[in-house]
């Protein structure tokens, strides 16, 4: 299937998006638009509101101020329908441990609808060349195992638009350049606009077309990555760029 | 809907079978559980086929000394399913426990291997996956109790000297169905208590002191004023000595909480074949039932908060 968004609409819209929680305001009116086909590298500290936005905008969190949208979809108004077209894999992924590979696939293939699910489930290993695991229970797997996996779900119904939250922590060198040919191919053979939450600058240099950067809930940087490096021209690396807007507020 | 594509209620319950079924606690105390209920039977036809031997030989006796004037064998009027009494004993312990194990796992599980963010990203509603993991708990449920009462069915075919009739056995049937109301109440709490409370130990410590106050508490409290102790079910006799003001006043406040007794009312009737009296204990078992699946649909629906979805 071939992501349908309009091409009049972004992928992912905020306007005002603000969220409070025990009187602490979480997120400070965040402004940003991600047209379709990005690959967006949301950077920013531990505790900065980069999970929460992604909460609000997979549908799991209501925003206490403000909209974010989804292919023009609300994500409170139109929540079952912006869940049909966003995939999400979380930071630490974790499925049923005693049921296989297959059945965790199948069954969150079934709740999204899918349709001829065991083919499907073999396309979506095929394509993350991990077929041969499907019956081994989910317990006995490696965390690099489990994110691909993570992957699997995610990617099973086709979403438009995929959401990853820190998709590299706790991966080795190569499971990290797995990973990384894997958004890449998504984005490029499937068209799938990808919306990351990440630490690693690296990553984002070598994966990334556009980046935000979010500090203590507010957006202090949002554009492309050509334009980014383009800003910075006397530094050596995505890292020292960062620094320096920290270092600005 | 995608015509080819199951109703998410029944992926969601039957992933809930095949998740359960993967539980070493559920298996286990299924596994004591039934064979129980096996024995169970045996026990109670062995009982019953001593104290006839017993009756026979004194009868035997009496005439070699001359007395043919006794009276007649008390077990010849009392309902052949009674030999399944020790079952509602079983229920009432080990059933219980299964079905707080059955309804806290639900959910717990759910819950400790971190799927919920994964579930709710889809175009799953929280009121159909409460409606779907309540199905699942209640026909999971169904079917230990439809397994026990097979299992109950069968010994009694396989003991010859135990005859019932068609009736008799659906009289069992609805012995075992008054058994499902009352473990669908724990169940339900156990789920209740999975959802509510954030600490796993805690969320099984309560449904099971809930069960031990149904179960052991209340009815000292409250069958002290009639001394039918609720763990030996036996006709007593009609009248009983008056117990004092103190247990008269508990088993006013306490008689309509007494989930126990009115299990235990309605089960021996029903295994004595007498269906005349069953209205009240039944409704309030099944009101019992309607309110602990409320609520519990309720917490599951509203209360499923950001720490379970790891936010």
């Amino acid at each position: 299937m071939t992501p349908s968004i309009t091409k009049t609409e972004p992928a992912i819209e905020l306007a005002g998006l603000t969220h409070a929680y025990a009187e602490k305001t979480i997120l400070h009116e965040l402004n940003l638009v991600v047209p379709q086909g990005e690959i967006f590298g949301f950077l920013g500290h531990n505790g900065a509101g980069k999970t929460t936005t992604i909460s609000i905008l997979t549908t799991l969190l209501r925003q206490t101020a403000g909209t974010a949208r989804i292919a023009g979809l609300d994500t409170v108004r139109d929540a079952q329908e912006v869940r049909a077209k966003i995939g999400y894999l979380p930071e630490n992924v974790t499925f049923y441990n005693d049921l296989t590979a297959y059945e965790n696939l199948a069954y969150f293939a079934r709740l999204s609808g899918v349709e001829n699910v065991d083919e499907r489930i073999d396309e979506v290993l095929g394509f993350l060349d991990f077929r041969g695991v499907e019956h081994k229970k989910l317990k006995s797997f490696s965390k690099g195992m489990r994110q691909r996996i993570g992957v699997a779900q995610a990617i099973l119904h086709e979403p438009e638009v995929l959401f990853l939250d820190e998709p590299t922590t706790g991966l080795d060198p190569v499971g990290i350049k797995n990973l990384r040919d894997i958004i890449l191919r998504l984005n490029r053979e499937k068209g799938m606009t990808i919306f990351m939450n990440t630490h690693l600058l690296s990553e984002v240099a070598k994966t990334c077309t556009s980046i935000g950067v979010l500090n203590k809930g507010r957006l202090i940087y949002n554009e492309t990555l050509e334009k980014t490096l383009a800003d910075f021209p006397d530094e050596v690396s995505l890292e020292t760029i960062y620094v320096q807007m920290e270092e600005k507020i | 809907m995608r015509k080819d594509v199951p109703p998410l209620v029944a992926v969601i319950v039957r992933n809930e079978w095949r998740a359960l079924l993967r539980e070493k606690t559920f298996l286990l105390l299924l596994g004591i559980f039934l064979t129980m209920t096996f024995f169970s039977v045996y026990i109670g036809w062995s009982t019953r086929s001593t104290t006839n031997a017993i009756y026979h030989a004194s009868v035997a006796y009496l005439a070699t000394q001359g007395v043919t004037n006794v009276i007649p064998n008390p077990l010849d009027g009392v309902s052949p399913l009674l030999v399944f009494d020790n079952m509602l004993i079983y229920i009432l312990l080990i059933g219980a426990l299964l079905a707080i194990v059955i309804g806290h796992r639900s959910f717990i599980r759910e819950r400790a291997s971190g799927v919920l963010p994964l579930t709710f990203v889809r175009p799953v509603s929280k009121a159909r996956y409460a409606f779907a993991k309540l199905l699942g708990i209640f026909l999971a449920l169904a079917g230990v109790v439809f397994a026990t009462y097979s299992v109950s069915a069968l010994s009694a075919l396989l003991i010859p000297a135990l005859h019932l009739s068609g009736i008799e056995f659906l009289y069992l049937l609805g012995f075992y169905a008054a058994s499902f109301l009352y473990l669908g109440i724990f169940a339900s709490l156990g789920l209740l208590f999975a959802i509510v409370s954030r600490n796993e130990s805690t969320a099984l410590f309560i449904p099971i002191l809930l069960w031990v106050a149904v179960v052991f508490i209340i009815p000292e409290l409250t069958t002290g004023q009639n001394p039918v102790a609720l763990l030996n079910p036996v006709t007593l006799a009609n009248a009983f000595p008056d117990q004092g003001k103190f247990f008269s006043l508990m088993s006013t406040i306490f008689g309509p909480i007494s989930i126990g007794q009115f299990y235990t009312r309605s089960a021996l009737d029903l295994l004595r074949s007498n269906g005349a009296a069953l209205v009240v204990p039944l409704g309030a078992l099944l009101a019992y039932l309607a309110a602990t699946t409320g609520v519990s649909a309720y917490a599951l629906g509203r209360h499923t908060s950001a720490n379970d979805l790891q936010l």
